[in-house]
């Protein structure tokens, strides 16, 4: 069973893995998706649902391009376009900030990989525009770990991360961990449900021009994502899913629908 | 000797609040020149967290303590913190709109002062440009006021017409919720009874506009900078047949944006504002 799940592991695109995989040496990865979310309530500083008394809306289209330098070294250049609808602050839409990121795969044995990552955060703009983006330079690292299994002969895999993200100015720092699993139920089509947490450490500056429901400059949001994707050939899947916002601080509560491909070739 | 009779109109006690009241003096009798029955009007008072700088600024905008809806609004927003939400404006007996598109702020009207609008943010937005919500106020006053001085000296005002504009400073209680920003004052101005957008675009078009008022808008926007006033729905027509100036946020910037009025005008005085703006 066991080596059933590594040779699994090693004949499967890392894409269909877990987040620790890197590229091989000159492959490129791109992932596109679009998600839209809306609601109109959030959790107050102390944890409180409250009415916002404004009708919130994201849409998003995000885009993660990835290559791998080497066969422990991918590079990754994350950016969206998003617009936001409020019935009461009106539509804000532009480019959000930029992600370049350095993933060194630190350590691998039989089923287990371990990965490092730091991420440079660069503002597409020098202004905060809420609730599109900060407007700031940052930093971001993250110890990553993915590790696969198999169940009932179907290979799965589960990967952890846990992160620092430092902002310079005003917005709070954050501690960042996700955790997935995935399951592929049959070869094309694999199963996945992954946490993500954004803890702000709250050293972050009040402001008065701050939304309420995302990107406050103090925020915590604890978000489930559950998808499905499609594989049906070796260079490309397809998924759609469904996420939520369970707990936070600063932040708008409920939840919405993502889909999205990825492509590697 | 005189003695000194107080006399409570209609007294309601809230924090911070001076009841407002006629000094009786035996064998004379003094009221202020404007008096006011019930419901009783209030001195008004700086609320705690708002600074006496701040204060003092903003004070020199304010509605008249004897204006004659001042114990309207009084009892409005001494009741209830109307300007939470729009959801809370309506309930005070508000009809308000929806926020504007580009300047986010609730223009409102009140059943019980017809011939006033209100405008407001309410506290449930976040502070839109960053900027206190009385910098905005007083820009919109201050832009009216010059208008309004050149108008005077023109010997325009038969063209021409500009709201009355004045602050009114919310009191402390009701307070804001604490999750939202508190904004603590309001825009109250004159309904200038602007025609609908779609009969204002009518008379734009038409040949109510002449050369004569061309140029009475060109020497208008150029000399104080009006840099967003030339368009229609920033200078609409009334009911009186007049050009109600009511967009007075931005002046003393240039260059003005003449063309935003060309595509509203008929051929020919399109033409002829091409030419006087080259």
């Amino acid at each position: 069973m066991k080596t059933t799940g590594l040779l699994l592991c090693i004949w499967l695109p890392f894409q269909l893995l877990g987040n620790a995989c890197v590229l091989d040496q000159w492959q490129v990865s791109l992932d596109v998706a679009y998600e839209k979310w809306d609601t109109d309530e959030f959790w107050n500083k102390s944890g409180k649902k409250r009415s916002a008394a404004n009708d919130f809306e994201k849409k998003e289209a995000k885009a993660l391009l990835e290559f791998g330098l080497s066969r422990c070294d991918t590079l990754s250049v994350r950016s969206s376009w998003a617009r936001f609808d409020e019935s009461i602050n009106g539509r804000t839409f532009g480019f959000t900030d930029l992600e370049i990121g350095w993933k060194r795969k630190l350590y691998q044995k039989v089923h287990h990989l371990i990965s490092g990552q730091i991420v440079i955060l660069i503002p597409f703009e020098s202004d905060y525009e809420p609730p599109l983006r900060y407007g700031r330079n940052g930093a971001e690292f993250n110890l990553l770990y993915s590790s696969g299994f198999t169940l009932c002969d179907h290979f799965g895999y589960y990967d952890a991360r846990l992160g620092y993200r430092w902002y310079k100015g005003f917005p709070s720092d954050q501690i960042r961990a996700n955790f997935a699993l995935g399951y592929f139920v049959c070869p094309w089509l694999k199963l996945v449900a992954e946490s993500k947490l954004e803890y702000g450490v709250f050293n972050g500056d009040d402001r008065p021009d701050a939304s309420l429901i995302y990107l406050n400059p103090n925020y915590r949001l604890l978000r489930i994502d559950v998808l499905a994707e499609l594989c049906p050939c070796s260079f490309s899947s397809a998924y759609v899913g469904y996420f939520r916002h369970v707990w936070g601080r600063n932040v708008g509560t409920g939840g919405g629908f993502v889909g999205g491909a990825n492509v590697w070739y | 000797m005189f003695g000194i009779k107080l006399i409570f109109c209609a007294a309601l006690v809230f924090d911070h609040a001076t009841p407002y009241f006629f000094i009786q003096r035996e064998g004379h009798y003094s009221a202020p020149s404007e008096t006011v029955t019930l419901p009783a009007a209030r001195g008004y008072i700086r609320p705690p967290h708002i600074s006496q700088e701040v204060w003092d600024n903003v004070s020199l905008y304010f509605l008249p303590e004897s204006h004659p809806i001042k114990p309207i609004l009084d009892q409005i927003f001494f009741q209830s913190r109307a300007t939470a939400s729009l959801k809370s404006m309506k309930k005070a007996g508000f009809d308000a709109n929806k926020p504007m598109k580009w300047t986010h702020l609730v223009v409102a009207r009140h059943p019980d002062t017809p011939e006033y609008i209100f405008k407001v943010f309410l506290d449930a937005q976040r502070l839109f440009k960053k900027f206190p919500v009385e910098d905005l106020w007083m820009l919109r006053i201050e832009g009216v006021n010059l208008i309004r001085n050149e108008l005077d000296k023109m010997d325009w005002n038969h063209i021409f017409k500009v709201p009355r504009k004045w602050i009114y400073p919310l009191p402390a209680n009701p307070a804001a919720s604490k999750d939202f920003v508190r904004k603590d004052f309001i825009l109250v101005e004159d309904d200038m009874d602007i025609l609908s957008k779609t009969d204002n675009e009518a008379v734009w078009q038409s040949d109510v506009i002449t050369t004569d008022i061309l140029d009475a808008i060109y020497h208008l926007v150029t000399e104080y900078g009006l840099y967003d006033s030339p368009k229609p729905n920033n200078m609409p027509f009334s009911n009186d047949g007049r050009i109600a100036f009511v967009d007075t946020q931005v002046h003393h910037v240039w260059p003005v944006k003449y063309y935003k009025l060309t595509p509203h005008l008929n051929a020919e005085m399109k033409a002829y504002w091409k030419e006087i703006t080259r």
